[in-house]
């Protein structure tokens, strides 16, 4: 297990400019993420979620604030080569796209291997064994690894994806909308793939998602999320069983009474 | 009484994809045989193509294959040499447009939304190759022509800078699509810097289109040399080329001597016609 990340968030806010003039996204957002830590960040579509885990995953520039991994400014770090492999070796981000998350002419293995090659050092050889070690964990047939992207399923394109991600066994892992677009037994097989990862490695999590049960089962704390500021933030089963914001309470009650009873 | 009428409506028959491999490859068959009569083309002219051989005006299919133009010159000996002369400007222009095309196209494509000088430069590069879509080509030809003079190497440069601007349009479209593909933000997560990640992925990705467009380029090309050449600022005479040999026989056309024009530009037509062709087979491999 290597040594526990810590990220400090300091007024991180993002504009964009679009057509109708200047759109505050995010709003200059403060807090700390520890090793170990899974935070899930829950809020409605457009709420600046996405936003707010690209700028920390570092694949989005900030308008104002700064972004700190073990007390280095991540957005300088990425400036140089040296950084880049410093930080991206630490930080690792799943989006939900499973469509075009990989190249379409090059195999799986190759994009699972690269990160492995370049990241961490790893010879070819020792490379492709950490590739069958880590598809093994995901349970993914290391025969797959040789297809081509359009060859799998979405679920299998998910996994792989993280695969991608978690052959450089990242301190701080990203997950955006990771299972959204999948069936609800490949989402139980993610999510308690992505658990056990942060317990076995002590690896610290950003779970990113509009759905309050997955981001409960898998997260240590909640933060909830709205028109780009986090208004509520706590354990989960404080959050679950005690929301203090309005929001949340919402949020919570429209899932009382559905057969997808909010897990604690 | 009103008698009831129907309007018929021709719906526009849709183009049919072609599926066959076999027709794929009927449609490269023409390319494939001018490529071969540029290559040994030369080897079997009968006469020397710059050299007076015979009367003036003789008439084809006698003894001399294709006939003699107003110089006493071998027509056939004249066509087969200017096939591999035509079909070498058009090809150097096709990979001169076709590489400035990559590195303008993917460094415009890569950089015109970014904030900063190097997205402002971008975008003064995109308004300047639109600029030059709009410059008559044969303008072009004719001041370049005249200030370096009519050689191989200033007709390739001329063409392919008129023709560069297609294919960087053309990259740009293509590298804009790439560019938001998940799988470049992954490979940014891998360490690669964005001149890397260009190379590894957008490029390849964006060379479908851009290799299909390239037989188009040469059609272009083709056409444009032989233009130089009919209105007298390609290459030198006596110099086999097909443009100033059509620009030649045309006047003894009107004299019922259709031959001298006739058979130069019978080869320029089917030259187009065979890259057409080779575009069509190539856009449906990937149909």
């Amino acid at each position: 297990m290597s040594a526990p990340i810590r990220v400090e968030v300091d007024g991180l806010g993002k504009d964009f400019v679009g057509p109708d003039g200047r759109f505050t996204a995010v709003r200059d957002q403060t807090f700390a993420i520890d090793g170990g830590t899974r935070i899930g960040l829950i809020g409605e579509s457009g709420s600046g979620k996405s936003t707010l885990a690209r700028m920390i995953a570092g694949l989005a520039t900030p308008t104002r604030g700064t972004v700190h991994v073990d007390g280095r400014d991540v957005h300088r770090l990425l400036a140089t080569r040296a950084g880049r492999t410093e930080h991206w070796r630490a930080v690792q981000m799943v989006a939900q796209d499973t469509t075009s998350s990989f190249d379409p002419r090059r195999t799986l293995r190759d994009a699972v291997a690269t990160p492995a090659v370049r990241l961490c050092g790893l010879t070819t050889v020792e490379a492709n064994r950490r590739v069958d070690e880590t598809l093994a964990f995901l349970s993914l047939p290391a025969a797959l690894a040789d297809r081509r992207p359009s060859d799998l399923s979405g679920g299998q394109r998910q996994r792989f994806a993280l695969a991608r991600a978690l052959v450089v066994r990242p301190r701080l892992l990203v997950c955006d909308e990771v299972v959204s677009a999948l069936d609800v037994s490949v989402q139980g097989t993610i999510l308690n793939l992505l658990k056990n990862y942060s317990l076995e490695f002590g690896a610290a999590m950003l779970f990113v998602s509009h759905g309050l049960p997955a981001t409960a089962f898998v997260s240590t704390s909640l933060m909830v999320m709205r028109a780009g500021a986090v208004v509520e933030s706590g354990p989960v089963e404080s959050v679950v069983t005690a929301p203090a914001h309005p929001y949340t309470r919402q949020l919570i009650a429209a899932y009382r009474g559905t057969p997808m009873a909010v897990a604690s | 009484m009103s008698v009831p009428t129907a309007v018929v409506v021709a719906s526009p028959r849709p183009r049919r994809a072609i599926r066959s491999e076999t027709t794929r490859w009927l449609l490269a068959v023409p390319a494939a045989v001018v490529v071969l009569v540029a290559i040994v083309g030369p080897a079997l002219a009968p006469y020397d193509p710059t050299r007076v051989i015979g009367p003036p005006g003789r008439e084809p299919f006698g003894r001399y294959a294709l006939g003699t133009d107003s110089a006493g010159l071998d027509v056939l000996s004249r066509v087969l040499v200017a096939t591999r002369t035509n079909l070498l400007i058009a090809l150097a222009v096709v990979l001169a447009a076709t590489l400035v095309g990559l590195v303008l196209g993917a460094a415009i494509g890569m950089n015109e939304s970014r904030r900063g000088p190097l997205g402002t430069l971008a975008r003064a590069v995109n308004r300047f190759v639109d600029l030059f879509t709009a410059v008559p080509a044969v303008i072009v030809g004719l001041v370049a022509v005249a200030f370096f003079g009519g050689t191989v190497t200033v007709l390739v440069v001329v063409i392919a800078v008129v023709l560069a601007p297609i294919q960087v349009r053309l990259v740009r479209t293509e590298v804009l699509r790439v560019r938001g593909e998940a799988y470049l933000e992954a490979a940014r997560m891998a360490g690669f810097s964005e001149l890397r990640l260009t190379v590894r992925h957008v490029l390849p990705n964006s060379w479908g289109a851009v290799s299909e467009n390239m037989p188009v380029i040469f059609g272009m090309a083709v056409v444009l040399t032989a233009a130089l050449g009919f209105i007298g600022v390609g290459l030198p005479r006596p110099t086999p080329e097909w443009g100033s040999m059509i620009s030649l026989g045309a006047s003894d056309a009107a004299t019922g001597r259709w031959w001298a024009a006739a058979f130069p530009a019978l080869a320029l037509i089917v030259t187009v016609a065979a890259a057409s062709a080779l575009g069509t087979a190539l856009r449906a491999r990937r149909a």
